[in-house]
């Protein structure tokens, strides 16, 4: 009987973490047990928790790093806000969106489109100047700017409009900064197998 | 007084999981011996935690094995209780023993 595959996302977000031998041989478990139980619920739940533990773990014993990787991910944001703002994206784009789509619509796209560029890069950065730890740092990255987002949106009380977009805003800012961060992990680890 | 550490309940359960498995202990089947006598789920994440944990205190060694298809191609690690890791439990069974001693709302459960 040939064996069931995991959860691919799951099994690929396991694959991120440092892979020592420890890692390895929690990854060969889960495949042998997820033979058994054959539940995709089970196989996530696990693998959130051991990425739980080795981000817990990696901060603790590296936490010059995680200070690090802050500094650059706050770098990365400004350089990233001055670059879009200095080629004029949230302009042009709306010059282009307006007559087509109307006012309103070209709104929603640039409050998704500005902030997925700016983060984005930033998440990458972070991936890429971190060989080590790279998927904690973009995971503590992503928990910083979350954090500070949940802040923001906290002092936002009232329903208005402008509300919708600011939420939208922040939305895409943590996908982009997700998008970008496991884009550079990924492409670290494509160009360390492609070293051995 | 010389400051002694005891193990944490979890870490003694996993020690006499080892105990009791011998040859065959890797993170599966540790994480299923402990389900079938404690009756409780145990995450891999939180078991290789212990271990790692035990291995860096000198009480438990490891060992990688071979790779299997079954595994996805991945070597189980085994992992084995040093005379330390034995002296260890005895101490922490002597401890809680001379604290269940002659307490007489336990004797029933016993």
């Amino acid at each position: 009987m040939s064996a069931l595959k995991p959860p691919v996302l799951a099994t690929w977000l396991l694959g991120l973490m440092d892979s020592d031998a420890w890692q390895d041989a929690v990854a060969g478990d889960l495949f042998e047990d997820y033979q058994q139980r054959r539940s995709s619920t089970w196989y996530w739940r696990q693998v959130l928790m051991v990425v739980a533990i080795a981000v817990g773990k990696d901060l603790r014993h590296h936490w010059v790093l995680a200070f690090r990787a802050l500094a650059v991910a706050i770098l990365s944001l400004c350089l990233a806000h001055s670059l879009v703002s200095e080629l004029g994206v949230v302009r042009r784009v709306m010059h282009m969106a307006s007559p087509l789509l109307g006012w309103w619509p070209s709104v929603v796209i640039v409050a998704a489109l500005e902030p997925f560029l700016i983060c984005g890069p930033a998440g990458l950065a972070v991936a890429l100047t971190h060989r080590k730890c790279g998927a904690t740092m973009v995971l503590l990255y992503v928990a910083a700017l979350f954090a500070i987002l949940v802040c923001l949106c906290a002092n936002r009380a009232h329903w208005t409009p402008g509300c919708v977009v600011f939420w939208e805003s922040a939305v895409f800012a943590l996908a982009g900064a997700l998008f970008g961060g496991f884009l550079g992990c990924a492409w670290e680890g494509f160009s360390r197998t492609r070293a051995i | 007084m010389a400051k002694r550490e005891y193990l944490g309940e979890f870490e003694f359960v996993v020690i006499l999981a080892l105990l009791r498995l011998g040859q065959d202990a890797y993170g599966v089947e540790i994480s299923r011996e402990i389900e079938r006598r404690c009756g409780r789920g145990v995450s891999l994440g939180s078991l290789y935690a212990t271990l790692e944990r035990l291995e860096s205190h000198g009480l438990v060694s490891s060992a990688l094995g071979e790779a299997t298809p079954e595994r996805g191609g991945r070597a189980k690690r085994y992992f084995q209780v040093t005379a330390n890791g034995l002296d260890k439990i005895r101490e922490s069974q002597r401890a809680l023993c001379n604290m269940w001693d002659g307490l007489k709302q336990l004797e029933v459960m016993r």
